[in-house]
Order: structure tokens, then C-alpha cells, then sequence
């Protein structure tokens, strides 16, 4: 008797401690899931949702799948700094911004999957930055030490607790309802992503801190191979490409300024770049899947270093400019006109002097 | 996989117990559902060191088997030699040459191999195993019974170290079939109190930790007494935390997991701290090593004393080759050997002087014990002591304590302030008169209680998303 009364009360604990646990979490769960701070499963609601600089890797999967839009861009920073408006105008069509800085390629192709998933898709922009490929397939670029949430990418139902039940979701749903605008967050939808005032589009700011002996004293690039590069490349973008066949995805190569060539050029890097290149543009017409938009030979872009806020990223008219080429078809980087503006590019480098350039941007000191 | 994480507690865990009830009937097949449960947790993070568990236990399996035939000490010695060779190939191959990556030594060839966790632990209690045979202590079960006590997740990664005869009679039991409520709510108290431990105390202290030993500026005295102050409650938590999780999972497969620490840091004296602290590793430790080391029946009184300095060298190299494990190691040995000579002198000193000295000691101690090499820990030593002639205990009062009620609230700092709250509820969480296995044996099955489990369960869930691997499970 008192066994069995034993008995119903350890059972009676077990179903508290199960009912307990179910409604205290059901709750943190039910309120992440209702405000959905991250949209990704619906709209936020509650307020407008806001974008988080810091987070974009945690807003992109949310905007790829739940935003209404036409014309996807992603990638790395470089097409981030341009409102959504400003797309739409130049391609016709409603746009989103899925940009995040330092992605890596396989990050990459963890948008790309999302977006060629959207009912509405029709066109990406995606850009092929040269340091997405430092991490190889897998890895995230070194130094960029932002999380990747890859659960919020997927779309297993059974990985997605750490959105649901997280004291950072908790907080951030809390926050978006209640708390004033935080540094580096905005409300506005159209230019989410847009730089930060710090960045001053002057050629004086664009060489701040630079070694024009040893240009990635700086920044700490790692050189590249080719082999691994193309191994990355076919490893996380090869199955999207050919699965799809009714999105027009147009890579873009983007026009670093003249001082990122000779980074490149002081550290070997230029042959590895250029193969790399070449190697894309046949799978290109290989496949017939996407093409290459290529700014990179624009002297008039590439040496003018009042366009840039640092030696890789360009002011939001060059932008506006590279978005219009892609979407029109002009600049493609085909195996026709390859060579020649390798040598054009080429010519650049090595008629221009970093150290020159250098003392020029710095008002000739 | 770990403990903390989703996971663990809402897919593995819910998903093999009810699988291994429903399998009541058939109970070989319940052994090797969970011995597959157990390889799969095992191999979830790193998938590629998986085979050597398996070989590990045939090898062990079958020399067992030969020793049973053939009492011969060449095989248990050629076990014993086998084990350690494949524990310094894997472990301490990373110290010699893989990590310092010169190219030049024999090592460096090995070094594409990765460490597999919990190497320590399976092998230490793989040894014990051959040990006991050999000495007819304990006898071969059934290969599926042996491949459950080794790789049994709960103490798979970190332990505790177990003893085969102690679980195979436990694997034989009819009731450990049936689904015991009281032994269910006492396994999830556990498992709880265990994920407060690592969740809500170990990882808000790791940032003071890193402070204090990671960074590569000036130290202040303050940041190193603090960062000293909370790796010692760190790794206590930390560890514990998994042993107490290790434990509770094991109840709610209705077996007994020994207890792995009894409230340490409450010791009186340093014998008394290693008979409380990490308990299945001192205890493999006196059972195989210190007695067996030669003298301890010579006339020569040394030989215990020195004994349990070697053993204290030994226990150092197992937690990894370096000279901070070694001197680690070393200082501990001749504390125990000190404290010996003290009781032989029939000495006596007041609990409270003991409490203190040995928590001095033993806190002390584990900053070389965490530092990275030997200057590391001199530079925090430094630090520690530059105050002068503040008495230390000042300092450590006043940054462990006063400093927190001082602390201006507008400055308040999440990542290093949270820290010093939850230094300070882990150091007065010492006087707690009971301890976790206490705790949840004396638990009363009221609707209060499961209540406040429910809510500490959720609030570690939902820090799950920010928590870090278990310290232990890299030894």
C-alpha cells in the first residue's frame, strides 16, 4: 500500500516537473515564435522589425524567406550599401537586401539555397568576393568572428531550438517591442544595411592605416590556392546552380580599388585570381546556369580612390552602376573578351605605384 | 554530444529511454540499443575518432578473455602497455609534435591523428578492468555487457572513471528494466541541479577566467585574484555540474553511477579534498598506482610519502603533457605527503585552520593547473601578489565581495559584473550544508519542488544557445 502510494507521488513529481517544463518553455517559445523577431516565419509582428548590422546573419534567412520580393542581392558587403528602392528602379521588380559582410561561400550558398527556394524569385545578385574563399568550403573567413546561425538556414524542424528557446531570441523579441533603437540597428526597410556614417567615401580615409610596401599588413588576408578555391566553389554552389533553371543569377565581381590588386600582386596572388576567373567563366558557359558581371578592369572606377571608404569597398553610386550592368547584361565577363581585360587589368598594376597612390590619397603626404 | 545541449535534452535523451523501456522484454537487445545510443552521442561531434572505442574494446574484451584461460602476466602486462600506448598516441601526441607542428620528431608524423574525447577516462577504466581480472577480483561478462560499461554515454566523455564488477551486476538486474518514477525524478533532479551547476555558474565565470589567464596585457592584482577565485569555482561547477548530470541520467536508467565529488572545497585537510574531489580517479588512482608502487611494506617509512608524490606526478600527466600538469601534479603529491607526516606527528589542527589552508592551496594550485605554460602562471602569480602588503584575503575580499556591492550600478558590465554575482553565490554556495546526491536523495516529491525544477530546467535551456563545452571532456 505505502509502495504504491510511493509510487503515485514520484509519478505525480515526474508529471509536474514535465507539465511545469512545458508551460515555461511553451511560453518563451510561443512569445519568440509570435513576435518572430527575425521574420522567419512570418512578418514581425507587433512593430516594424528592425536590422541589426551586427546581425545580419541572423536577420538574412528570415528576410530570404518571408519578404516579398523579385530580385534577391547577396553575398558579401560589397552590394549591401544600396537602398532597395534604387534596385527596383534600375531592374523593375521589388528587391530585398540578403547581404551580410565577411560572408564566407559557403554562407553564401546558404542564402543563394533560400532565395532559389522563394516562390517570387526571379533574378540574384550575388557577389564573389576573392576572401569568401579563405575558409574554404565549410569554414567562415578568418577574422570574422560573427556567429553563423546555420539552424536558422535549413529546414529541418528539429534544429530550430535555438531560436525558440533562447534567452538571446527572448531578449531580442522583448527588445523590438519595447526598447528605443540601439547602435547600428535602423527600422528602415528599404536601405537596412546601409554603411555607417563612420565611413567616409575620401581617398584620404580610403588609405588610413595602409603600408602601401605591405598593403595586408593591415588586414591579415589569407593567400589562396586554386585548387581549393574551385573545390569550394563546386562544393556549395555547383548543385544550386544546376538545380535551378528559372532564376537568372548573375555572380558580381566587384571593382576593388587599384591598391587591392597590388595587395594581391605583393603577396603572388594575382595568377591564383585570375585562374580562379577563368576557370569560372567556363563554367559559366559550360552550364549556362549564371553569368559574371565584372567591374574589376573600370580604371576610371579602380584608381580613383575618393569613391572609396577603405581599399575595398566603393561608394553606393558604383554600386547603383554594377547593379544596372547586371541587370541589363552589360560588363559580362565572357571567354571572348577574358584575356583582354586581364591585360587591361594587368596594365593598370603595373603602371601605378602603390607608394604614389598612397601619398596622392593622403593629399600628397 | 553534450549535456547542454537541446539536443541532448529533448531529442537523444527522451528518444533512447523510451526506446530502452519499450525493449523491456528483450533485454540483450536493450544493452546493445543503448550501446549503439552510446557509440552515436560518442561519435555526434567527432565522428572520425569513433573507430578506436571499438577496437579499444574488442582488444580489452578478448585479452580478458585470454587472461581467464591463461593466467599469465605477460598479457596483463601487455594490456596495460597496449592501453597507455594508445592513450600517449592520441593525447600526448598533439603536445609533442602535433600542435608544435616543427616536422622534426617521429611524433610529428602522427600528427594528422585528433584527440578522441574521452580517451582518459575509457582507458583508465578499460585498465582496471584487465587489473582486476588478472588479479580474479572480477571476471568476463558477456561482450555486450562489457561494450555497455565502456561506452555508456552518461560517463562515456568525462566520467566518472567505473569500476566493471560495480556495473555488471547492476546490467544483470531484472529491475533495472522497469520504469522507477522515484528513480526518473531523482535523475531529472539531478540532471538539473547538474545543468545549474555547468549553465548558470561554470560559464558566466568563464570570462573572468579568461581575463584574467587569456589576455596579453598588464594584469592587475584585483583581475588575477578574481580570475584565480573563479576558475576555482569554474572548474568545480563545471565538472560536477557534468558528474551530477553523468549521475542523474544513469538513475533514470535505474544504475547507480558512483558519486565523483562530495562537496570538495568543504575539506578540512588535502587527503580529505582528494578523497572529495574527482572520487573515481583518486580512488583508480590509490587502488592501481600508489599501491602498487614498490616500499609500502619496506621498513623504510619514505616510501608512502614518496609514493604518493609519484602518484600525484601520475595523476598530473593524465589530466595532459605539459611541466604546468607536471608541477600541478607535483605541489599536490607533497602537500598529501606533508599532511601525512603531519597526522603521523598525531599533530593537531582546528577545522577552520585546515578549511583554510587547504582552500588556499588547492585554489592557488589550480592557476597553474589552468594557465597555459609555466610563465603564464608566473605572470598571474605576480599579479596576485604584487598587492602587497595588502594581505591576500584582503584582496580576495575585496575583489570577490565588497567590490560587487561597490560596483556603481550605472557601469554595470553583463559579461564580467555577472560574473562576480555568480563568483559570489558559488563561494557562499559552499556552505550549502548538503550537496547534489544529497539533494536529490532527500528531495520530497511535492508540486513545489518539481515547480522550482521546471523553472531552473528552463532558464538553463534557454542559456543553452551561449553555453560551452565541458573542461573535463578534453583531458
Amino acid at each position: 500500500m505505502n509502495r504504491n502510494k510511493s509510487r503515485r507521488k514520484w509519478t505525480h513529481w515526474c508529471c509536474w516537473l514535465l507539465a511545469a517544463s512545458f508551460v515555461l518553455m511553451g511560453s518563451a517559445a510561443a512569445f519568440t515564435l509570435v513576435v518572430d523577431p527575425y521574420q522567419i516565419y512570418h512578418p514581425m509582428i507587433g512593430g516594424p522589425p528592425r536590422f541589426n548590422r551586427y546581425l545580419q546573419r541572423f536577420s538574412v534567412p528570415g528576410l530570404a524567406r518571408t519578404a516579398r520580393y523579385e530580385i534577391a542581392l547577396a553575398g558579401t558587403s560589397m552590394l549591401q550599401n544600396i537602398p532597395n528602392s534604387a534596385v527596383e528602379r534600375l531592374c523593375g521588380g521589388k528587391a530585398v537586401n540578403l547581404c551580410m559582410a565577411g560572408a564566407s561561400i559557403h554562407e553564401e550558398a546558404a542564402t543563394l539555397r533560400l532565395i532559389l527556394k522563394h516562390p517570387g524569385t526571379k533574378t540574384v545578385l550575388l557577389t564573389l568576393d576573392y576572401n569568401s574563399f579563405s575558409g574554404g568550403a565549410i569554414e567562415p573567413v578568418p577574422g570574422v568572428d560573427l556567429v553563423f546561425p546555420a539552424y536558422l538556414y535549413d529546414d529541418s524542424p528539429f534544429d530550430k531550438f535555438p531560436y525558440f528557446l533562447s534567452l538571446d531570441s527572448l531578449l531580442t523579441s522583448y527588445r523590438d517591442l519595447r526598447a528605443p533603437l540601439r547602435e547600428g540597428e535602423t527600422f528602415d526597410s528599404d536601405w537596412p544595411w546601409k554603411f555607417p556614417d563612420t565611413m567616409k567615401f575620401e581617398a584620404a580615409h580610403a588609405v588610413q592605416g595602409i603600408d602601401p610596401h605591405a598593403i595586408n599588413r593591415g588586414f591579415g588576408m589569407s593567400n589562396l590556392n586554386l585548387e581549393p578555391m574551385k573545390a569550394a566553389f563546386a562544393a556549395n554552389m555547383f548543385a544550386l546552380l544546376e538545380g535551378n533553371k528559372a532564376v537568372k543569377i548573375h555572380f558580381v565581381l566587384p571593382p576593388y580599388s587599384i591598391l587591392v590588386w597590388h595587395d594581391y600582386a605583393q603577396r603572388g596572388q594575382i595568377p591564383v585570381y585570375f585562374a580562379f576567373k577563368k576557370w569560372l567563366v567556363e563554367q559559366a558557359e559550360r552550364t549556362g546556369h549564371f553569368d559574371i558581371v565584372d567591374y574589376q578592369d573600370r580604371a576610371n572606377i579602380i584608381t580613383n580612390m575618393a569613391l572609396y571608404a577603405d581599399i575595398y569597398h566603393f561608394n553606393e553610386r558604383i554600386t547603383e552602376q554594377l547593379v544596372r550592368s547586371a541587370c541589363t547584361g552589360d560588363a559580362l565577363l565572357t571567354r571572348n573578351n577574358f584575356n583582354e581585360r586581364a591585360q587591361s587589368l594587368l596594365h593598370l598594376v603595373q603602371s601605378t605605384d602603390p607608394v604614389e597612390i598612397v601619398r596622392e590619397a593622403r593629399g600628397g603626404r | 554530444m553534450f549535456f547542454n545541449s537541446y539536443e541532448f535534452i529533448f531529442e537523444f535523451l527522451p528518444v533512447v529511454c523510451a526506446v530502452y523501456f519499450l525493449l523491456a522484454k528483450a533485454p540483450r537487445i536493450g544493452t546493445w540499443w543503448l550501446v549503439a545510443a552510446s557509440l552515436f552521442f560518442y561519435s555526434y561531434h567527432r565522428a572520425h575518432s569513433l573507430w578506436l572505442l571499438p577496437v579499444s574494446i574488442l582488444f580489452n574484451y578478448g585479452l580478458s578473455l585470454l587472461m581467464v584461460r591463461q593466467k599469465r602476466k605477460v598479457w596483463l602486462i601487455a594490456g596495460i602497455v597496449a592501453n597507455l600506448l594508445v592513450l600517449a598516441v592520441f593525447k600526448y601526441q598533439v603536445a609533442l609534435g602535433g600542435a608544435g607542428g616543427t616536422g622534426q620528431t617521429w611524433w610529428s608524423a602522427l600528427s594528422g591523428l585528433t584527440f578522441p574525447l574521452g580517451i582518459s577516462f575509457y582507458t583508465f577504466s578499460q585498465i582496471s578492468y584487465l587489473v582486476d581480472t588478472y588479479r580474479g577480483q572480477d571476471r568476463p561478462s558477456s561482450l555486450g555487457d562489457y561494450a555497455l560499461f565502456v561506452t555508456f554515454f552518461p560517463h562515456l566523455l568525462s566520467g566518472p572513471i567505473l569500476r566493471h564488477r560495480e556495473m555488471i551486476p547492476q546490467f544483470d538486474s531484472v529491475l533495472r528494466r522497469r520504469l522507477i518514477p522515484r528513480n526518473l525524478a531523482r535523475g531529472s533532479a539531478l540532471i538539473i541541479i547538474g545543468l545549474v551547476k555547468k549553465v548558470l555558474i561554470a560559464d558566466p565565470l568563464a570570462p573572468l577566467v579568461a581575463k584574467a589567464f587569456d589576455s596579453t596585457g598588464a594584469l592587475e592584482s584585483g583581475t588575477a585574484w578574481l580570475g584565480a577565485a573563479a576558475y576555482t569555482f569554474q572548474l568545480y561547477n563545471d565538472f560536477s555540474g557534468y558528474c551530477d548530470i553523468a549521475v542523474g541520467v544513469a538513475f533514470l536508467f535505474n544504475l547507480r553511477i558512483p558519486e565523483n565529488f562530495r562537496a570538495p572545497y568543504r575539506s578540512v585537510s588535502i587527503q580529505e579534498f582528494w578523497r572529495r574531489w574527482h572520487i573515481s580517479l583518486s580512488n583508480w588512482l590509490r587502488d592501481y598506482v600508489y599501491y602498487s608502487l614498490p616500499g609500502m611494506r619496506s621498513k623504510w617509512k619514505i616510501f608512502p610519502y614518496l609514493n604518493a608524490v609519484v602518484t600525484m606526478l601520475i595523476c598530473g600527466l593524465w589530466h595532459g603533457l605539459g611541466w604546468t600538469f607536471l608541477v600541478w601534479g607535483l605541489l599536490h603529491g607533497i602537500a598529501l605527503a606533508g599532511c601525512a607526516y603531519w597526522r603521523r606527528l598525531r599533530l593537531h589542527m582546528p577545522n577552520a585552520v585546515g578549511w583554510a589552508l587547504t582552500f588556499a592551496f588547492v585554489s592557488l594550485s589550480w592557476v597553474i593547473f589552468r594557465a597555459k605554460d609555466l610563465p603564464a602562471s608566473l605572470r598571474v602569480y605576480r599579479a596576485m601578489f604584487s598587492a602587497f602588503p595588502w594581505s591576500p584575503l584582503i584582496a580576495w575580499c575585496k575583489t570577490a565581495g565588497i567590490a560587487l556591492l561597490r560596483h556603481p550600478i550605472e557601469s554595470w558590465s553583463p559579461e564580467t559584473d555577472l560574473g562576480r554575482l555568480v563568483l559570489l553565490v558559488a563561494a557562499l554556495a559552499v556552505a550549502v550544508p548538503s550537496y547534489s546526491y544529497v539533494m536529490a536523495r532527500t528531495m520530497k516529491p511535492t508540486p513545489w519542488t518539481a515547480c522550482l525544477g521546471a523553472a531552473l530546467l528552463t532558464i538553463c535551456v534557454l542559456r543553452f544557445s551561449s553555453a560551452s563545452y565541458f573542461l573535463y571532456a578534453f583531458f
